[in-house]
């Protein structure tokens, strides 16, 4: 007593194809509610993938970068003292680990500046200004002057400079707590003035060279970051282990989501807020299959009361609709995916223009987003919407289906076609 | 005995009454017989015919087909039954409308798990014997409706069964393509020795059959 022979599994397949055919507009209608929903979610989702590309770029292109080496207590408690000695050999290090496409060490503290009368707070960053401008945007931010053109320059920030009363050539004190226990100092003239955007990087940041820094701080070779860019963002999560290799011992790698925990949260709220859409859209289709599927089983019910009246098993009439429901939803993805394609592949390659978009132009300003933006294509994208719409048609199409299994046949047999 | 009724019952448990279609049928059908079962509308003939098919279960009594107590048979097995044991033909045709001529024969064959070059050979032979060889590749929509039920014959004897099940097989035809098809019937019963059991109303069907067996409210008289 087995079920189906394979044989007759090729047959399922034909006569399941052919009953398609027997009402094409239903047929053609389901296939492209299916289509339409999965134009639209893997749209969506494409807009989506390169506008957190956009967000994660522009967040991690300012100064954090993609990943950062720090001493373990570092992030929690960012004291001078917590640093990592023997910065050069580290940065030299970590720049020969594949799919790293900059490094550059950083050595901060957070200490007065004073110019004549005026003295602010502010984060003093000593930087390697040929390393750091190969992955931090900061340099292109500049609103007057050069970028630390020799090694006892400062770059402010224009709010700083405004704060503090200074202009291009004037000269800064800056004094904190040294690495071991002492008055940190180090003597800068203002060389360079950017403007982020950002109002709390603008007045609370200013970069000097990395050596004056170190000798002002005695830091020695020491540095509190080494920041590093890789080739792709996402991919940093992959390449952990082989940057924790390239790591002293007792150090702490932080990726960006670690880093700038506020724009993962960002992503995964409008990751979510979208998933509902996306969501509605997938159920409203599924209902859509299930009504034709619910059809199609009223429909044939005296056909189905002759095939199991010549000995076909129930779960045999339910392959032949699942392979139904199947080739609906293979049409559908193909048109569905076939219309992705031609609408985000021209645009993948030319981008969106957003600045002209109202309320966009601000976005633009403000966050540092580019003014065009580039919907991106992945397997995810590709793959999870019909995935769902997958699990969708077959749960549409087998609810009806199991009315076989319960279908008496005489009375199946005498319904009316 | 290709089949053996005892005291076989079947009541409907309607909403308001039981509806009673056999009580107490006593019927026996032999190898080689043409029996039809004759009958007013409601006598419960096609009630018999399907509960000897395993289209129905009766609510008492036993019924033995080719040596198989069909009464206590699973689902599948009941499946099983039908696909190798009985051939059915319906009044109303009820071919696969998607499949042609043969490929609706070959699909009972391919539900067996017959090979391809047996299962034509067998399908083609089967419509050879019905006289409508030229008709194969034709779909049932294509056909008319002696033609769709000369295929539907072919489609139950093509898996050579020990009983054939005809179930008002002259319902929608007109005489002369009534007697067309009871012809064929007929040959298959006598020179191919095929046991045929007829549930009909029609005078016609029972000049032609070997043995008429009388129902009425359920009951044989």
């Amino acid at each position: 007593m087995n079920s189906a022979p394979p044989r007759a599994k090729a047959l399922f397949a034909r006569v399941a194809w052919r009953n398609l055919w027997r009402r094409r507009l239903r047929t053609w209608m389901s296939a492209c509610g299916i289509g339409f929903a999965i134009f639209l979610v893997t749209v969506g989702m494409s807009w989506q993938a390169g506008t957190y590309d956009a967000w994660i770029d522009s967040a991690t292109g300012l100064m954090s970068g993609h990943a950062q080496v720090q001493h373990p207590a570092y992030f929690d408690n960012p004291e001078v003292r917590h640093n990592l000695a023997e910065g050069s050999d580290l940065t030299n290090r970590l720049a020969g680990v594949p799919g790293v496409v900059a490094v550059a060490p950083r050595a901060e503290a957070f200490a007065l500046v004073s110019a004549e009368e005026r003295s602010f707070g502010a984060m003093v960053i000593g930087v390697d200004p040929v390393r750091d401008a190969a992955l931090s945007d900061l340099s292109s931010h500049l609103a007057a002057g050069e970028y630390l053109p020799r090694l006892d320059s400062a770059f402010v920030g224009t709010a700083l400079a405004t704060n503090l009363g200074i202009e291009l050539g004037d000269e800064i004190v800056v004094l904190g707590a040294a690495a071991e226990g002492g008055v940190g100092a180090l003597v800068s003239r203002v060389d360079g003035l950017f403007e982020t955007g950002q109002p709390e990087v603008d007045r609370s940041v200013l970069q000097v060279g990395l050596a004056a820094m170190q000798a002002g701080f005695e830091l020695g070779d020491a540095v509190h970051r080494v920041v590093i860019k890789t080739r792709d963002a996402r991919g940093v999560t992959g390449m952990r282990a082989t940057l924790e290799a390239a790591m002293p011992a007792g150090g702490r790698l932080l990726d960006w989501n670690e880093l700038l925990p506020e724009l993962e949260q960002a992503i995964q709220i409008d990751r979510a807020t979208a998933a509902m859409t996306y969501w509605l859209l997938l159920i409203v289709v599924a209902m859509s299959v299930v009504n034709a599927f619910i059809m199609t089983v009223f429909e044939r019910t005296r056909e189905f009361g002759m095939l199991l009246a010549i000995g076909m098993r129930p779960n045999s009439i339910i392959a032949m609709l699942t392979i139904e429901a199947l080739c609906v939803w293979a049409m559908g993805t193909a048109i569905g995916i076939a219309l992705c394609l031609a609408v985000v592949m021209p645009l993948s390659s030319v981008g969106f223009d957003i600045s002209g978009i109202e309320g966009m132009d601000a976005m633009v300003g403000q966050l540092m987003m580019p003014e065009r933006l580039y919907p991106a294509l992945n397997v995810e994208v590709l793959v999870e919407s019909p995935g769902w719409m997958l699990l969708g048609t077959l749960l549409a199409a087998l609810i009806p289906a199991f009315r076989v299994r319960r279908m008496p046949v005489v009375e199946a047999l005498r319904e009316e076609e | 005995m290709v089949v053996e009724c005892r005291n076989v019952s079947r009541t409907y448990d309607d909403d308001t009454v039981p509806v009673h279609a056999l009580q107490g049928v006593d019927f026996q059908l032999g190898a080689g017989e043409w029996v039809s079962l004759a009958g007013p509308s409601g006598s419960g003939k096609s009630t018999l015919l399907h509960v000897i098919g395993g289209l129905d279960q009766p609510t008492d009594g036993s019924v033995v087909v080719d040596g198989v107590e069909v009464t206590t048979l699973t689902a599948a097995e009941l499946s099983d039954l039908r696909l190798n044991k009985i051939g059915f033909v319906f009044q109303a045709y009820n071919l696969i409308p998607v499949l042609s001529a043969l490929e609706n024969v070959e699909f009972i064959l391919q539900l067996q798990g017959v090979d391809r070059a047996e299962r034509r050979s067998r399908s083609q032979q089967a419509l050879q014997s019905m006289g409508i060889a030229d008709l194969e590749n034709r779909r049932p929509g294509e056909m008319s409706g002696g033609q769709q039920q000369r295929v539907a014959i072919a489609r139950a004897i093509v898996t050579e069964p020990v009983l054939l099940l005809a179930d008002e097989p002259s319902a929608n035809l007109d005489t002369s393509t009534t007697r067309e098809l009871l012809e064929v019937l007929q040959s298959l019963n006598r020179e191919r020795g095929v046991t045929i059991l007829t549930a009909t109303h029609d005078p016609m069907v029972m000049g032609y059959t070997t043995r008429q067996v009388n129902l009425r409210d359920g009951s044989v008289v």
